[in-house]
């Protein structure tokens, strides 16, 4: 069969597709993915779980008039390679290459820029508002993860947008999967929309269910009481919040989604949102069967799925952190541990293999996980909140109202400090040093080495009278780079440590014999 | 070299200590300014410490956001690798740069 996806430039070139060789499309956009990532590493899971999405979107809207708002973005390797960047793929993630996820200077069919989740839905609302107010901008389309609606964020934009009842649409792409399983009561909520029997059959919101055919108007009809519950009054969460709720749908199938977004494209007047259920990593079975359906992945080898990971860039401070902690945690029974979804990326996957009781996964909601760790401590608890440098920002409020300003020991991980490869601006740990070391009552270190890490996890454990935060790198030190500052060092003073993540002190020539050389800060490291 | 580890609180001797006893103090974080390069200007300055001979200089990520690279090529971006610390360090005693 000739190659489509040689021929597609830009997405008005789908607009010549039969819906059957849209579908085909969307297999030859799956393998072209596959290869690409296996070739640089990056975000395949969520790549693959929205291939015909990707393909249905773009074949119904008129992108880029229409704006499509990927949230986080990672997911956003199919729509690329139908946007013109095909040939740049092998550039993905890498210096002077293609961003990992969308970002408004590569693309004019990337309308907002994003890598944080949750923010899509506020997005497509001002892209929403600006047309009603006579902006030259078309239909806004958000596509949302069942892990990224579990930020409030995204119930702040639902409720706000619901409200104003102008024309948008979400797609609700729900893989019951974030980066780890997701967890809390919306994600089992979505789950019982989902798995409410209707594999067979799509139910659309009312409206819409009026254009269709007889016989599967019916079958909607049928499977939507199942899904609002048979009180007629009685809606999903969504249409409380004034949404028009269309779903739950298969994202694999192309011809319902491309029925079921023609139909809302046409229909809709308020707000929609299309619940469409989708497989992460579909389509490649190493990723399908995988834990963490290939969420992130270093190139690998596409007959195998083996993936060929770089041990020079081994996570120890990571793994150190989790051990210590662990360590801490058996001599004292107050030690919990708080993360937001990211329980391996923080290294606190090995404080609750030993203490799963003590552990809590707050989905991706970093508000509520830094006041939640405060409500722990005021009651006497000693949380650590993992959190990365980058996300922590999004807690920031918190940290200053509900800690800081009560004086309240909460004990900050900050993991990715500093600049993070791959993942680039939009997850560097730049800012945490200034905004924590503005807060009254906060204690900020920063570790230069393992070792140092270790001894600051003790100190912040003893520290129970305030806050305190210590930050880390991604990495553990550059062997070859630490040798040469040490030679460069060498040449003036005793080397004490070498700048790891934080900051140092650099004295390059003494002019008296004042004794610094050998001192240490007298504040206690709990050694 | 002087590890800080602590940005906040500040350890006030110490600094105060190196501050009189060498001609160059250079801060260095890997963060934006505004950190802890700052909360040591602060107090340079609050004490009368930048009254006199010393040359103070701060290094901290650049006023800009940086696309992805390899961590060192970003370091190098950012103007914070080893090489730049001890240009900073020459140029602050005006002798004329080397390699290092």
């Amino acid at each position: 069969m000739p190659s489509l996806l040689d021929d597609i430039k830009t997405p008005s070139d789908l607009k010549n597709l039969s819906d059957q060789q849209l579908a085909q499309l969307a297999d030859e956009l799956r393998v072209d993915v596959i290869e690409a990532v296996s070739r640089t590493g990056g975000h395949l899971g969520s790549s693959l779980g929205v291939v015909e999405l990707t393909v249905a979107l773009h074949a119904v809207f008129d992108t880029p008039k229409d704006k499509l708002i990927w949230d986080v973005g990672h997911q956003c390797y199919p729509h690329k390679v139908l946007t013109g960047r095909r040939s740049g793929m092998n550039t993905l993630r890498q210096e002077g290459g293609l961003s990992g996820f969308t970002k408004r200077s590569e693309s004019p069919y990337d309308p907002f820029g994003a890598a944080h989740s949750s923010t899509s839905i506020s997005a497509a609302h001002g892209f929403t508002v600006a047309r009603d107010l006579g902006q030259d901008t078309g239909d806004a389309i958000a596509v949302i993860g069942d892990g990224s609606i579990s930020a409030g964020m995204a119930y702040e934009a639902l409720n706000n947008a619901g409200a104003e009842g102008r024309r948008m649409f979400v797609i609700l792409n729900d893989n019951e999967m974030s980066i780890a399983p997701p967890v809390g009561a919306m994600s089992k909520y979505m789950s019982g929309l989902a798995g409410t029997a209707l594999a067979q059959f799509n139910a659309f919101g009312q409206d819409i269910e009026t254009v269709l055919p007889g016989p599967m108007r019916d079958h909607a009809r049928r499977a939507r009481q199942l899904v609002t519950g048979a009180a007629a009054s009685q809606g999903t969460i969504f249409e409380e919040l004034g949404f028009e709720y269309i779903g739950p749908i298969d994202g694999h199938d192309m011809s319902q989604l491309l029925s079921v977004l023609r139909s809302a494209r046409t229909r809709g007047k308020g707000p929609v949102l299309i619940h469409c259920c989708t497989v992460k990593g579909k389509g490649y079975a190493p990723a399908e069967t995988s834990a963490d359906k290939y969420h992130g992945v270093a190139k690998f080898d596409v007959a195998s799925g083996a993936q060929m990971k770089s041990g020079a860039n081994a996570p120890s401070y990571t793994a150190v952190f989790g051990q210590t902690l662990t360590q801490l945690a058996e001599k004292d029974s107050k030690i919990v541990g708080i993360t937001a979804a990211m329980p391996s990326g923080t290294g606190l996957d090995l404080f609750a293999q030993r203490f799963s009781d003590r552990m809590f996964d707050v989905g991706i909601a970093e508000q509520h996980g830094v006041t939640f760790a405060a409500g722990l401590a005021a009651s006497g608890l000693k949380p650590f909140c993992a959190i990365y440098s980058t996300f922590l920002q999004r807690g920031y409020d918190q940290i200053v109202h509900d800690v800081a300003l009560q004086n309240l020991p909460v004990r900050f991980a900050i993991d990715r400090a500093g600049l993070v490869g791959a993942d680039g601006a939009t997850h560097a740990g730049a800012f945490d040093i200034g905004f924590l070391t503005a807060l009254p009552n906060m204690v900020v270190m920063a570790a230069a080495d393992e070792a140092e890490l270790v001894h600051m996890i003790t100190t912040a454990a003893a520290h129970d009278t305030g806050p305190i935060a210590f930050r880390y790198p991604p990495w553990h030190r550059d062997r070859r780079q630490h040798s040469a500052r040490r030679q460069a060092a060498a040449n003036r003073q005793r080397t004490h440590c070498a700048p790891g993540s934080g900051y140092c002190v650099a004295i390059l020539r003494r002019t008296s014999g004042g004794g610094a050389e050998g001192r240490r800060p007298h504040i206690s490291t709990g050694r | 070299v002087a590890d800080a580890r602590f940005a906040k609180p500040l350890d006030h001797a110490l600094i105060s200590n190196l501050a009189k006893t060498h001609k160059v103090l250079i801060t260095i974080e890997q963060g934006a300014q505004g950190g802890f390069g700052a909360m040591v200007l602060h107090y340079l300055a609050d004490t009368g410490l930048l009254d006199g001979p010393l040359a103070v200089r701060s290094m901290t990520l650049p006023d800009r956001f940086i696309d992805q690279a390899a961590p060192d090529a970003m370091y190098a971006d950012a103007g914070l690798t080893a090489t730049d610390i001890a240009a900073t360090a020459l140029q602050a005693l005006k002798r004329t740069p080397v390699s290092v």
